[in-house]
């Protein structure tokens, strides 16, 4: 039987919906004491005096941990292999703090209780420093040098021929939220030190292998020192890819040579984790009369917070993006990330993706309108063709299946009719926008894009797999046990995965950069057919057959020409004897990094007297190159669209222009949209086989949040006729724009 | 901290007026552990209403009216049919608190007493021109709903005062009253402006009408103005205009993440008409 493309539900669906999965939040630890953080208050200040006298004399109180008694090493919590070279900017706990919710002390105690309560009595006094929550002040120089952390800059053709050639020259200038990644579990981590001195990490990570490095930084030893086991996930979407409490637990429980466990509560998670950066972009487009793009020059500016935490990588990252949707003749770019004192930005389903397509898509759709073109028509003329090559890298973009994604989806959508129906002007307004987009699969050529798996028959007839696969909850376990299932004819279930341990599993780079199934998922494609040669030539010595004479199917090796047929089981058992063990290890090197396609189609009504804009429908056309799993590709589609909605339209951290407090720091201020919000979606799938994926397959999970909110932005604006570009679209904006 | 499981309002008067430190009675829980939880409150003295007898009874009083336990929660409300057919609005106000699960214990009086600015019930129940009755040491009261809260978390109660039931008029004839609240999100969501309105109507005039806004001020609002605008009318686009701008008039709101002043001033107007448009097609009979 085929399991490529069975709705097969999550693997471990039962076990969360019925609550029986325990998170690391849940369990219990022989020993375990429990840390409390205190946070700054100040956006910017040098403590001058720390009171703990009141706090250690709490009973209960273990100890108190700030920057005057703990490791001054400098540290980057982005890094994931050693080696790698990044901003250290980071340590334990600095004694300039640099944003309200920065890390000032801990407090470990016996009971959660005691420490939040002894945290409270800490009295800290700062010396005032001056400020930067605006990201343009913090490049203008005004706020000294160290504003700018990275700059990143292309520029092929010539763009300055091109826009002097142009018939219209479209300008516009995008603003996108800071936002709140709402996983339902918050930051944990539980830190036990092992009798012979190394320290033993549980931590529901997007990767054991940054928990390990960035920890052996973090405390000064060699990484050896360092083990990390990643737990039970609750969601991440890349806010748990950073380590932002593992360092400091580890260092309490050294320190303290007792299991030390520490927790933060959703407002510590939205004000001392991490945050989707803001970005800024001006985009110009130049264009023919008759719609094709002549040249663009973009211009964006991230907000990515006090530390280098990822954000630094998003003017690389959002570079990309920009030459793999579109054909587009010349193209200047300039990106910046800016350095405020404000929670830091970091990973984020997309990672900067949402955001430069926001800023381009929005643009596009201004420039169709002023060309008075149809914007699917308009975006047909210059959407790129499969296997083009990327100018900036030079790499392709393998078989980049757009068109199809805006034609097909643009037809079931019924994009025409909508559009030619007559527009109320009432109280309640209907408009349609639709935005396309691209993302990444995969880091290669950067990094080394690798992962290495070990499958092995168990006695029992099941497979072991063996390798570092972080499932932050999307189902890429089980997409993966489907395509081991496919290649040696087992029942998904029957893949027992092996735990995720720095001291068990090959390094792998983790769950990142939509390289889950494209990565991964080739890696343990290639790793099953190499067992299933050894199952293959084991056999054919049990049965005295040639290798070419065998099948496999359900848990069994069959020589049809003999009648026999033996389990996977009685095969191990057999092989044994012969002291042959049924195992294979492969490492796949990626050659490339196709590009996954969507195309995204959006109605909605506005009411124009309370703002409020409703997403009523909604179609979502992707290229995946092929599904492994329908029911989870639909699943990441609604999550992406949820995601999406929230960020065109309610979501917001809120930073205080002036103190930088965070006003949207719980969920009764901070709108993420649930199930009523929810439109009805259909989905399109262009499965055209990606030739270097498994089965065809490439990712879908991160590009699914991409195209929605300047879908939704487009429609708005469609709705209203008005060139709203300051995103979230929340009621207020939206009811001064339409008054 | 003491927890009480009192069995006569009598006794839980007793034990609050005789108590000391900080003293929260336990209706539906659905504020008070959630503050106890998260260290907003920690009280010394919690005194458990739900084992009083008739504390979860809804009857008909005497002057045809209704009065609805202080441990009803909104779901029982919710399928009481006579409570729904005379006061629609009271009840759809009640049903909008939190989710299903939130619903299975939440009461009238917690959100009452509980004294949030934009709880959702409470403008309603000063539309509909309810009391709550109220056991203290110096014997039972009835106390306007409009003058139980005096600011965020403050209420008038003085202690050792409990309230043990929620009263609503008799609905007579031609009646009607609605309730609406503006947030950004469908459900789950805190009110940015809520209003309720009441109104009779004799043929297609109306006679009275009780006009409340809640979450644009410290405590919600029985805005005679806006009442004034609609009797003697028939709800015309002038009446509409004129409470519309008398329900601006009355705001007094903070300026928060959740709405800045002026749009919460102007989304009071927006609501008010509509309440206005449901609660005069009610009182004409529609369902
Ligand atoms: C998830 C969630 C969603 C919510 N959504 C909404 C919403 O949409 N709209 C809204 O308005 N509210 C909402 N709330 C708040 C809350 O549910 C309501 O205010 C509810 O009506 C409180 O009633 P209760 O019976 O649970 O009160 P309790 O928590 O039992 O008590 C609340 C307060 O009232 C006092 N009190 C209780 N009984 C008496 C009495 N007999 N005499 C004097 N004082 C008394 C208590 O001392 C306490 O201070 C929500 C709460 C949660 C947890």
């Amino acid at each position: 039987m085929s399991h490529i493309s069975n709705p097969l539900p999550i693997l471990d669906g039962a076990e969360k919906v019925t609550g029986r999965l325990r998170y690391l939040d849940d369990m219990q630890f022989e020993g375990m004491a429990h840390a409390q953080l205190v946070f700054s208050t100040l956006a910017h200040g040098r403590i001058i005096a720390l009171d703990t006298a009141r706090a250690m004399a709490v009973p209960g109180v273990l100890a108190v941990f700030h920057h005057g008694n703990t490791p001054d090493n400098r540290y980057n919590s982005t890094i994931w292999f050693e080696e790698q070279e990044a901003p250290e900017d980071e340590r334990m706990f600095p004694q300039v703090v640099r944003h309200v919710g920065d890390r000032v002390a801990a407090v470990v105690a016996e009971t959660p209780r005691i420490a939040r309560r002894a945290a409270g009595l800490i009295r800290v006094e700062y010396d005032i420093l001056p400020a930067v929550i605006d990201p343009a002040l913090a490049l203008d120089g005004s706020a000294g040098p160290d504003g700018l952390a990275e700059e990143v800059r292309f520029d092929y053709g010539d763009t300055d021929r091109a826009f002097e050639a142009a018939d219209l020259i479209v300008d516009t200038t995008v603003s996108t939220p800071r936002t709140h990644h709402g996983a339902i579990e918050n930051h944990s981590c539980v830190a036990i030190p092992q009798p012979d001195g190394r320290i033993l990490l549980h931590s529901p990570c997007q990767s054991v292998h940054a928990v390990q490095v960035v920890c052996a930084r973090a405390l000064g030893v060699p990484a050896s020192q360092v083990r990390a086991v990643m737990s039970p996930i609750g969601g991440s979407f890349g806010g748990k890819a950073e380590p932002v409490l593992e360092p400091l637990c580890a260092h309490f429980a050294l320190a303290l040579n007792r299991p030390v466990g520490l927790s933060f509560d959703r407002g510590e998670t939205f004000t001392a984790t991490r945050t989707r950066s803001g970005a800024r972009g001006r985009v110009r487009t130049a264009v023919t009369g008759d719609g094709r793009i002549l040249a663009r020059q973009t211009d964006v500016v991230s907000d990515i917070g006090a530390y280098c935490t990822g954000g630094h990588f998003l003017p690389g990252s959002m570079s990309q993006r920009l030459c793999r949707l579109y054909d587009v003749e010349s193209q200047r770019f300039r990106g910046r990330a800016a350095l405020t004192n404000t929670v830091p930005s970091g990973a984020y389903r997309g990672y900067g993706s949402p955001q430069i397509h926001a800023i381009s898509e929005i643009n596009l759709d201004l420039t169709a309108r002023r060309l008075g073109m149809d914007p699917v028509a308009f975006r047909l003329k210059n959407l790129i063709d499969p296997y083009a090559v990327d100018p900036v890298t030079g790499g392709d973009i393998g078989n980049a299946r757009i068109r199809e994604c805006a034609q097909e989806g643009a037809a079931r959508f019924g994009w025409q009719q909508r559009r030619d129906r007559d527009r109320s002007t009432g109280r309640l307004r209907r408009g349609i926008g639709m935005a396309c987009a691209t993302h990444i699969n995969g880091c290669f050529p950067g990094f080394h894009e690798a992962t290495t798996a070990t499958l092995a028959v168990r006695n029992d007839g099941r497979l072991d797999l063996t390798c570092a696969l972080h499932d932050l909850g999307c189902g890429s376990n089980t997409v993966l046990a489907q395509i081991i299932a496919e290649v040696l004819q087992v029942a998904p279930a029957d893949v027992v995965f092996s735990a995720v341990d720095t001291d068990i599993c090959d390094y792998d780079l983790g769950t990142r950069a939509s390289r889950m199934t494209y990565i991964c998922g080739e890696a343990v494609r290639r790793t099953s057919e190499s067992l299933k040669a050894v199952l293959r030539s084991t056999a054919s010595l049990e049965f005295n057959c040639e290798t070419t004479d065998l099948c496999f199917d359900s848990g069994q090796v069959i020589c049809a020409g003999q009648g026999r047929e033996m389990t996977y089981s009685e095969l191990a058992a057999h092989a044994a004897r012969r002291h042959l063990f049924l195992t294979a290890t492969e490492t796949y090197r990626a050659t490339a990094n196709p590009g996954s396609f969507a195309a995204h189609f959006a109605e909605v009504e506005v009411d124009t007297l309370t703002g409020v804009a409703r997403v009523v429908d909604y179609l979502a056309a992707h290229d995946l190159g092929r599904s492994i799993n329908r029911q989870l590709v639909s699943g990441q589609i609604h999550g992406g669209i949820q995601m999406g909605i929230g960020f065109g339209l309610l979501e917001d951290i809120g930073l205080d222009p002036d103190t930088g407090k965070m006003k949207g720091d719980r969920f009764s201020r901070y709108h993420m949209v649930n199930a009523p919000e929810m439109p009805k979606v259909e989905i399109v799938l262009v499965e055209r086989s990606e030739p270097t994926g498994p089965f065809g397959a490439k990712a879908v999970g991160e590009l699914a949040t991409i195209p929605v909110a300047p879908a939704i932005v487009n429609a708005v604006n469609d709705a209203l006729n008005t060139e709203l570009t300051c995103l979230p679209l929340a009621p207020e904006r939206i009811a001064e724009a339409a008054r | 901290m003491r927890y009480h499981t009192p069995e006569s309002f009598e006794d839980a008067s007793a034990i609050a007026a005789g108590a000391e430190g900080v003293t929260r009675y336990l209706a539906g829980g659905t504020d008070i552990l959630v503050q106890m939880r998260s260290d907003i409150v920690t009280p010394d003295d919690l005194i458990d209403i739900k084992h009083i007898v008739g504390v979860k009874e809804i009857a008909r009083s005497d002057d045809g009216g209704w009065r609805i336990g202080a441990a009803v929660a909104g779901a029982e409300l919710g399928e009481h049919d006579g409570v729904g057919a005379d006061w629609p609005g009271v009840v759809e106000a009640m049903e909008l608190v939190g989710s299903t699960q939130v619903q299975g214990r939440a009461t009238l009086t917690g959100n009452l007493c509980n004294a949030s600015p934009a709880a959702d019930s409470v403008p309603a129940m000063i539309a509909a021109g309810a009391t709550v009755s109220v056991t203290g040491p110096d014997g039972p009261r009835k106390i306007a709903v409009e003058d139980v809260p005096t600011g965020p978390g403050q209420i008038s109660l003085v202690r050792g005062e409990v309230v043990t039931a929620v009263n609503l008029p008799a609905r007579g004839p031609g009646g009607g009253d609605a309730y609406l609240r503006f947030t950004p999100r469908t459900e789950m969501d805190i009110a940015v402006v809520g209003c309720g309105i009441s109104l009779t109507r004799d043929g297609d005039t109306i006679t009275s009408a009780r006009v409340a806004l809640g979450a644009v001020a410290p405590t919600a609002l029985l805005v005679e103005a806006a009442a004034a605008a609609l009797v003697g009318g028939t709800l015309d686009d002038g009446a509409l205009d004129a409470l519309a701008a008398a329900a601006e008039a009355a705001c007094n709101p903070i300026d928060d993440k959740r709405g800045t002043i002026r749009f919460r001033t102007h989304v009071a107007g927006v609501l008010a008409r509509r309440v206005a448009k449901i609660a005069y097609d009610r009182a004409g009979g529609a369902k």
